[in-house]
């Protein structure tokens, strides 16, 4: 797998006019956990699509392992959408084995030992999974691709404090972050706090600060939650 | 890898799919059976039957990617390893493998219906009548291929129109799927006046497979002394030609090689 | 998920005392195999690059060893170990002294409470 990078140079998307992101320029090399915070509409979303080549941006450039981003980004980018993504007529089963036909760098035996590890119903239809369960399972695909880019819009958004605590457990267990680059957005600060790597905090569509989350610790002397509190006030 | 999602769109589409059968059930069984009380209705409903299967990709592959953007499975597709022109055509294909085995349906409800009509109409019709309706089953076996050819082609088209039309709508915002349709009118309206420049029309006609005066001749026969009014409408003859035929096909795949282009390089989740 | 961080200092240097205070009271014992940078990660709750940047400045101040392919390994050199609790035991005396001095506090003073203090109470761990 290739060292992973993403690049982005004075990126604005614009939505009729109205920018959602504005002027965002920043380099993220190598593996590592990086965490988009800011608060709901502040535009980690939209971002975020911009990363995975599933939007355009009005204007800048955005690359992902020196190449314009675009849908075919796909090879080296894993995508976790928000929403309920999955296909709700496939079962756990057939969607491992789909994904297993669909993309070449998928383990299916690696996602099969989570979906075993998880208990979840590999027969049973997506549609009659509970919610935190679709969320795992969406999750379990993600994780099972063996790309240099992982992206998670919201993985831990509406979901019960314990599903939450698991699904922070399987990123932990089974990214490799010691290999792939991983980027998630959340509004929770304080549960990932741990785990970050590396922060870009985000508000009304700017990036204001990125930085190496033990660095910004070391010399604000404080905790992220309390420096975004800060720096997004 | 084509295959997995060549079935994943079966599976998707298997409930549309059985839902128009069933409809299709319905009407054939209908025109069967009131087929002389009903008349006027009956035809409406074959031609709504025919109406059918020439938009069937077209209502087909709108629905299924209408349906991948409304249920979020987008998110998913979108980002699945694999070049535009293979998902794309996942979709095609198993659209057109329904709309195939929707028309053998109904090529054989057709072929019942008309066997019926014959012995309907050899109870009660007149003796000078009998000989042209016996030879109408025949013909209609004769030339059923050439229907199936031309509902087939109308059919390519239109799919090929809607998957463009909602690929557009992705790419340009808000109104690109309007823009797409006068685009649409617009391409056929060029495309027609291409295909008719004397150089480009001779150029396709090589390889004829079907003559129309054979056509217009048979037709005629079904009237005693029809063979006499022949040389009056010569001026509507055509004939087909392979040469067309590949011409068309060939301008199809580029507009499908076009869309999936749009598809991996300017649409927006 | 197992400890609690103090989030305003980095996470790794509360990682390593942790792991000091194993070695030192040989929880860990020499040459015993530390828990996979995974395991670690998910046990005490953070991200597996914290817990290999912790390993890896345990390595460089020799206290741990990697093998490779193996994983990594307490020191079997039992005088690391000994400079080590010496040395923590060093500092935080050392900082206890000053703290003590500075709200005024003699030595004999001092050593006089911790003789109280010491009498009055059982061993801990922890």
């Amino acid at each position: 797998m290739n060292k992973p990078e993403i690049y982005l140079k004075n990126v604005t998307k614009k939505y009729l006019r109205q920018p959602a992101v504005e002027n965002i320029s920043f380099q993220l090399k190598g593996n590592g956990v990086y965490g988009v915070l800011g608060e709901n509409g502040s535009g980690k979303t939209t971002l975020l699509k911009l990363i995975a080549g599933l939007l355009r941006p009005s204007s800048g450039t955005v690359k992902v392992m020196h190449r314009p981003v675009s849908r075919l980004s796909s090879k080296d980018i894993a995508y976790l959408s928000d929403a309920d993504s999955l296909y709700s007529f496939q079962s756990a089963h057939q969607l491992i084995h789909f994904w297993e036909k669909v993309a070449p760098d998928f383990s299916k035996d690696k996602a099969f030992s989570m979906v075993r590890e998880l208990n979840l119903d590999v027969n049973m239809k997506i549609k009659n999974l509970s919610k935190g369960n679709r969320a795992r399972l969406k999750l379990v695909i993600a994780l099972s691709r063996q790309v240099p880019v992982l992206v998670m819009d919201e993985p831990l958004s509406g979901l019960d404090p314990l599903v939450r605590e698991d699904i922070l457990k399987l990123i932990v267990m089974n990214a490799d972050v010691e290999q792939q680059l991983l980027v998630l957005s959340t509004h929770e600060v304080s549960e990932v706090e741990a785990f970050l790597d590396h922060v870009i905090f985000m508000k009304d569509g700017k990036c204001i600060l990125e930085e190496n989350a033990e660095v910004l610790r070391e010399q604000k002397g404080q905790s992220l939650v309390a420096t975004m509190r800060e720096v997004l006030a | 890898m084509w295959w997995s999602l060549y079935k994943k769109e079966w599976q998707e589409s298997l409930f549309r799919f059985s839902l128009s059968l069933a409809l299709l059930t319905a009407a054939y069984v209908f025109i069967y059976i009131f087929m002389e009380r009903e008349t006027p209705l009956v035809f409406a409903v074959s031609l709504a039957v025919v109406f059918l299967h020439i938009f069937y990709l077209f209502i087909m592959l709108l629905a299924s990617l209408i349906k991948e953007w409304k249920e979020n499975t987008s998110h998913l597709w979108m980002n699945l390893p694999v070049k535009g022109y293979v998902l794309l055509s996942a979709k095609l294909a198993a659209a057109f493998t329904q709309f195939l085995i929707s028309i053998s349906y109904a090529i054989v409800a057709a072929d019942l219906i008309l066997q019926r009509a014959m012995r309907m109409f050899e109870d009660s019709a007149a003796e000078g009548l009998t000989g042209i309706i016996s030879m109408l089953v025949p013909l209609y076996r004769e030339l059923i291929p050439w229907v199936l050819l031309a509902v087939t082609n109308g059919a390519l088209q239109l799919g090929i129109a809607a998957m463009f039309i909602f690929i557009f709508s992705k790419v340009v915002r808000p109104f690109g799927w309007l823009a797409a349709i006068v685009l649409t009118i617009l391409a056929n309206y060029i495309y027609t006046w291409i295909k008719n420049i004397p150089l480009i029309e001779r150029s396709t006609e090589w390889l004829p497979l079907l003559k129309g005066e054979e056509i217009y001749k048979k037709i005629y026969a079904l009237y005693p002394g029809g063979a006499d009014l022949m040389e009056v409408s010569e001026g509507i003859m055509t004939n087909v030609y392979l040469g067309q035929i590949a011409a068309e096909l060939l301008v199809l795949t580029g507009a499908f090689f076009l869309i999936s282009w749009l598809l991996d390089r300017k649409v927006e989740l | 998920m197992g400890l609690t961080f103090d989030n305003n200092r980095p996470i790794y240097l509360q990682l390593m005392e942790y792991l000091y205070g194993q070695i030192c009271r040989t929880d860990l014992k020499p040459g015993e195999k530390l828990p996979s940078v995974r395991e670690l990660a998910v046990k005490v709750g953070v991200n597996p690059n914290t817990v290999s940047r912790t390993y890896m400045e345990m390595e460089r101040k020799d206290i741990v060893v990697s093998k490779r392919g193996q994983g990594t390994f307490v020191t079997e050199d039992k005088t690391v170990i000994q400079e080590l609790r010496q040395k923590i035991a060093d500092d935080k005396i050392g900082d206890f002294i000053l703290m003590m001095n500075q709200i005024g506090l003699k030595n004999e003073e001092i050593l006089q409470l911790m003789e109280q203090k010491m009498a009055s109470r059982k061993e801990e761990k922890e």
